[in-house]
């Protein structure tokens, strides 16, 4: 019978399909802008969250902080034995020392090194060169290979070159003489491209600083204060088990230290503040269209109060034959839900449209975003929206429906 | 359950086997006489309106008794009443005060859902104004009663209006819209779906009073048919030509019944009655559930019997 009900019910729809769709479109456009707004949302904080988890943030970083604020300057380096007894940790997957600073995990570590050459003091940037990687552009000299081994060689970057030549001494001149890097003596046998005359993509960090061999530099940062380690959990174990058994181990292995061992989360607090000002910003967005929503609603009542009256005299004749008021009730609220729920399926899919649309033309517009906006639709967001709609029709169809279920059949009839 | 079974469990009565059908409606009293239970019966029948403070009474405590098989005209001037007295024989209204039964069941003690299940099962409505409804086609409008009883699969509908709208002569109109048709072929699918749950009395008031004379006399016959194979018609009328249909005609004026005679077809009926011939749905038209007692040569027997 339910399915007579719904069949009778689409075929009157089908008498009245303009003011149907006038219907549909108020919740068409609530859906819609629901959607656009979660779906492009989630499509930032999706990618936003990525490049924060590709510097690092899957990582713990374990700092030393010292009670006293005036401490803070004091030298503190963890030690390779503190490493060896975080590895032991079965928790603990692997560990990575960062010296100096970082320029994030897999692309490797640069630390500033005093120079001299030919007796005038200076700094630089130096990195390793990490075996296989592939080789910077020249503009002079040859790259450092695997067979560089751990000899003292050097290949300088351009500025750093350029600084050098200087009083009559061309940069050809700088190849096969000695300078001291960290108090040891290298021969610089190459020098880098200038940056500014590559392209965007060749014109890496690396391209910025020194390299040396992977060994040499291991030598050069081996004295080198640690001054964060980087924890990767093992699989299947918590963030927090890792820090609290890392912590025990560290304050165990540094007996009588005026301070405390702690994680540095700053990326990941940065990641929970942009998190939740993107959800702040969907809230919104999503309250106000709860409102267009209501208003979208309050029409469906209207179209369903008018749809009621004017079908008054149907209404009289299929409770004269035999009608229960329940049937008429069904029959209304199915209309009414119906009506929205087609709507919501549509703003759905008009909505998920436009928002990719939207992140399309923004990322090909608006300079320096790269590909920040994007569109995601999750399963949730859709069952949400589809339900919230039904949910419209039948809220909002109750009342009418009622109305028509209460109709009495001479009345209605010989209206 | 055959039909005939549902029809008497519903009234109250213990279910009675499938054999006995032929006794169907007579099934009496203890001794076991065959005098038929009336299908209708009214005592001191009274029906008020609210008019401004006053109220105004337009049943003044009617006693009236229908049997099985009768063809009842109601006859009387305009505001006598006649169309409040069908209604609240229909179910469709209540009266005010007064005793009511329809088919040895109580009415007043009827719940509003049970009255839409004898409105719909028992109870064939025919309007003068056809009352179809036109979004619908004309297959769909005479399904509808079957819809709402939800008891018949929709393959199983499509087939029972056809039958219905054979048996009215309208089997090629099918799958068309109801605006499509005139007046009198409206009317004849509003007497299909009158009939397709195989109800034990037809109301129709003013039948034939949109319709031209030649129509409603096709109409007439229809009903003429319906009733001598054993269907109870209760019709209003203006129309004094029309009482040769009936086997009784009831006049009425101001509320009150103030005449009640045997109609042109009395002998017909007194016939049918006097040999105890089955009322319910065995002859002729039979029931969309037994479909095998549907013979459309019965019909277009009665059809050639009529014309000649
Ligand atoms: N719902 C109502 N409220 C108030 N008065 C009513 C109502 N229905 C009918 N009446 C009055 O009851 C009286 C009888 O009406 P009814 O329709 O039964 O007459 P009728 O005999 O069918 O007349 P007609 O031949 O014109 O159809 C009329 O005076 C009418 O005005
Ligand atoms: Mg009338």
């Amino acid at each position: 019978m339910i399915r007579n009900i719904m069949l009778s019910t689409l075929l009157g729809l089908r008498t009245h399909k303009l003011r149907v769709v006038l219907t549909m479109v108020g919740i068409i456009i609530g859906i819609a802008s629901v959607i656009t707004i979660t779906a492009l949302g989630e499509g930032v904080k999706k990618n936003s969250m990525d490049l924060l988890d590709s510097t690092g943030v899957s990582g713990i970083t374990m700092v030393y902080l010292p009670d006293k604020i005036e401490d803070m300057g004091l030298d503190f380096s963890f030690k390779k034995s503190d490493m060896k007894r975080l590895l032991r940790l079965e928790s603990v997957a692997s560990i990575i020392p960062n010296y100096g600073y970082f320029m994030g995990i897999g692309d490797g570590e640069v630390i500033d090194a005093a120079t001299t050459y030919l007796g005038t003091d200076g700094s630089i940037s130096v990195t390793g060169r990490a075996a296989g990687a592939a080789a910077d552009e020249l503009s002079l000299g040859r790259a450092i290979t695997d067979a560089d081994g751990e000899s003292h060689v050097v290949v300088l970057d351009y500025m750093t070159a350029q600084s050098l030549a200087v009083d009559g001494i061309q940069m050809r001149d700088l190849l096969d003489t000695g300078i001291s890097i960290g108090g040891a003596m290298f021969r610089i046998i190459g020098i880098k491209a200038d940056p500014t005359e590559l392209s965007a993509a060749d014109a890496d960090w690396t391209q910025h600083c020194a390299t040396l061999p992977f060994a040499a530099f291991q030598q050069l940062i081996a004295d080198e204060p640690i001054y964060s380690l980087v924890l990767t959990p093992a699989a299947g174990y918590e963030r927090q088990t890792v820090i609290d058994q890392a912590t025990d181990v560290l304050t165990q292995a540094h007996p009588g230290l005026a301070g405390t061992f702690e994680v540095d989360d700053s990326i990941a607090s940065m990641r929970a503040e942009m998190e939740s000002s993107l959800n702040i910003a969907i809230v919104v967005f999503v309250s106000i269209t709860v409102i267009a929503l209501l208003v979208g609603g309050i029409g469906v009542m209207n179209i369903m109060y008018v749809s009621v009256t004017e079908r008054r005299r149907e209404i009289g004749i299929k409770r004269a034959i035999g009608a229960k008021p329940r049937v008429i009730l069904l029959q209304f609220l199915f209309e009414a839900v119906f009506i929205t729920f087609i709507g919501g399926v549509l703003g759905v899919l008009f909505g998920f449209a436009l928002a990719k649309a939207a992140a399309f033309a923004i990322n090909t517009m608006v300079p320096d975003v790269e590909g920040m906006f994007g569109a995601i639709l999750s399963v949730k967001m859709t069952a949400i929206a589809c339900a919230t709609s039904a949910g419209i029709g039948l809220i909002f169809g109750i009342v009418p429906a009622i109305g028509a279920a209460r109709t009495d059949p001479i009345k209605a009839i010989y209206q | 359950m055959t039909r005939a079974e549902h029809m008497r469990a519903d009234s109250g009565r213990p279910p009675v086997a499938v054999g006995e059908v032929g006794v169907a409606g007579a099934v009496g009293d203890a001794a076991g006489t065959t005098q038929p239970v009336p299908l209708v019966e009214f005592h001191g029948l009274t029906k008020e309106f609210p008019a401004g403070t006053e109220k105004l009474q337009v049943l003044k405590g009617l006693d009236l008794t229908i049997r099985r098989g009768e063809f009842v005209m109601i006859m009387g001037k305009s505001g006598s009443g006649k169309t409040t007295l069908l209604n609240i024989i229909g179910m469709l209204d209540r009266a005010s005060a007064g005793q009511f039964s329809f088919d040895g069941t109580a009415v007043e003690q009827m719940k509003e859902t049970e009255r839409c299940e004898v409105r719909n099962s028992k109870v064939g409505f025919v309007f003068q104004q056809f009352f179809l409804i036109d979004s619908l086609n004309v297959s769909q409008n005479v399904s509808l009663p079957m819809v709402f009883s939800g008891r018949v699969s929709s393959a199983e509908q499509r087939r029972c209006a056809q039958k219905y709208l054979d048996l009215v002569g309208l089997g090629e109109k099918a799958r068309r819209r109801v605006t499509e048709l005139s007046g009198g072929q409206q009317q004849r699918v509003a007497i299909a779906r009158s009939l397709v749950n195989d109800p034990l009395l037809i109301m129709a008031d003013e039948p034939t009073g949109a319709l031209d004379t030649e129509t409603g006399e096709a109409i007439m016959e229809i009903l003429r048919r319906l009733n001598r194979q054993g269907k109870t018609v209760v019709m209003v009328t203006h129309d004094e030509d029309m009482t040769r249909y009936a086997t009784r005609v009831v006049r009425m004026k101001d509320g009150v019944i103030t005449g009640d005679a045997p109609g042109g077809s009395a002998s017909v009926m007194s016939a049918a009655t006097a040999t105890d011939t089955p009322v319910t749905g065995a002859v002729g038209v039979g029931t969309c559930v037994d479909a095998g007692t549907y013979s459309p040569a019965v019909l277009s027997s009665h059809e050639t019997e009529v014309c000649a």
